[in-house]
């Protein structure tokens, strides 16, 4: 019998990895579709609002398998998901969030620590919940054609291209996932660990 | 009977149209969804067809209407047909490949040479979808006998509380079906490190080829005649 303990992830992890990413978008997809009525409003709150809640999923699958790889992974099967739903420009955006979160990560060891998991957890989200103004700093003809064809270009284009709103929902993005990475840490040692079935963080 | 199209084709014929979606207007976007209708017909899965196309069709005659008049709620109303009609094709597209055994998917699969935990990954994920609304369905009903579900409205004032009732079971739940799923991997020797073999035999049929030429050329014909002028 080899030594149970790797450092590489194994069948098990993939697994996990897998199905809590699953939840993890679902919650998502569900959360951003309540928040539609209201875009008109809360455009720039949306994201940080949507993505406060995945924190505590992330987490938990963080510390349960607290290896190297998973948020690359996480990002990876995420941006598959988009790819098939139909916007593949977000791959590549999940994937380097997650690399630079995996290189954060491994600087500091931090795979069962809070303080790294939300830096890079905060960095993967930053460059995944901006996609959008990414792809428009890209390519603005592009992100305006797509955007013509939907009929709702009044007071969301003046969200996307105000530095002032910029300003604003980046720091409601940045504060909703550290808040939310607290909030999943406190449920963590509430639920979790009392039950067992992750180690002590 | 169901007809079983190729794992790989379903694939292939899944991501092209998500590409397609993209880049595609209003017109063409009813047209894919028309092409996804008839796969559905096609792979055997009548009543998913049926109920899919009375979503779509209700879509786009509420778009039709949206056209007509010019009030601004109106155009708010456009947005979600988009929404509808741009995402539809590819659900239906991925709602065929759900029906596909996980053996016969993973044998398709290998036969493309990806790397195993790879594969892994992405048939349990595929999988997974329609067992977390189970799951969901199930948590919410206990939930509800305690007073404590967020579809009751008096719970709407503490949403992180009901998140919580929510999240914790569900997460539980996920790591039980995480491990038992990994156990019967296991026993099945995911962790072999040899070529899996497989009771599926993975061969494109000439009616795999038939249905991809047909695609290309339904593609290319909406692509280069913009029929319909929306």
């Amino acid at each position: 019998m080899k030594k149970k303990k790797t450092a590489t992830l194994i069948s098990k992890d993939y697994l996990t990895i897998g199905l809590y990413t699953v939840v993890g978008f679902v919650v998502m997809m569900v959360l951003s579709m309540a928040t539609l009525p209201f875009m008109v409003w809360f455009y720039p709150y949306a994201t940080a609002f949507v993505l406060f809640f995945t924190c505590p999923i992330y987490l938990l699958m963080a510390f349960k398998v607290g290896k190297k790889g998973t948020l690359l992974l996480f990002g990876a099967i995420n941006g598959v998901f988009y790819a098939i739903m139909g916007t593949i420009y977000i791959l590549p955006i999940t994937l380097l969030g997650g690399f630079i979160g995996e290189v954060i990560l491994a600087k500091t060891n931090g795979y069962r620590k809070l303080g790294p998991q939300t830096i890079a957890f905060t960095i993967y989200n930053l460059l995944y919940g901006f996609s959008n103004y990414i792809i428009l700093a890209i390519s603005a003809d592009y992100y305006f054609k797509m955007m013509e064809n939907t009929g709702y270009t009044d007071n969301h284009l003046e969200y996307l291209t105000d530095p002032f709103w910029i300003m604003i929902s980046t720091v409601a993005l940045i504060a909703a996932i550290c808040l939310g990475c607290l909030f999943g840490y406190k449920l963590l040692n509430k639920h979790f660990v009392k039950a067992g079935v992750i180690k002590s963080a | 009977m169901k007809k079983s199209i190729d794992p790989r084709i379903q694939f292939l014929l899944l991501i092209v149209q998500s590409v397609l979606v993209l880049c595609a207007g209003m017109g063409q976007l009813i047209l894919l969804n028309v092409f996804a209708l008839f796969y559905l017909v096609y792979a055997g899965l009548y009543q998913t067809a049926c109920k899919m196309g009375a979503v779509i069709a209700t879509t786009v005659a509420l778009y039709g209407y949206m056209l007509l008049s010019d009030q601004q709620w109106v155009k708010f109303l456009g947005f979600l047909c988009f929404l509808v009609l741009r995402f539809g094709p590819v659900i239906i597209m991925a709602r065929v490949l759900q029906e596909v055994p996980t053996g016969r998917l993973m044998a398709a699969m290998q036969s493309l040479r990806l790397p195993k935990n790879f594969i892994l990954t992405l048939a349990v994920t595929l999988r997974f979808f329609p067992i977390i609304k189970m799951e969901n369905d199930t948590i919410q009903m206990s939930a509800r006998l305690r007073g404590l579900s967020y579809s009751q409205p008096r719970n709407w004032l503490r949403p992180l509380q009901v998140f919580e009732y929510t999240f914790v079971p569900l997460m539980m739940r996920t790591m039980k079906i995480a491990d038992e799923l990994t156990a019967s991997a296991m026993t099945k020797g995911i962790d072999c490190p040899d070529q899996r073999t497989s009771i599926y035999q993975t061969r494109l049929t000439s009616k795999d080829l038939i249905l991809v030429a047909f695609f290309i050329g339904y593609m290319v014909c909406i692509f280069t005649f913009n029929f319909l002028e929306v």
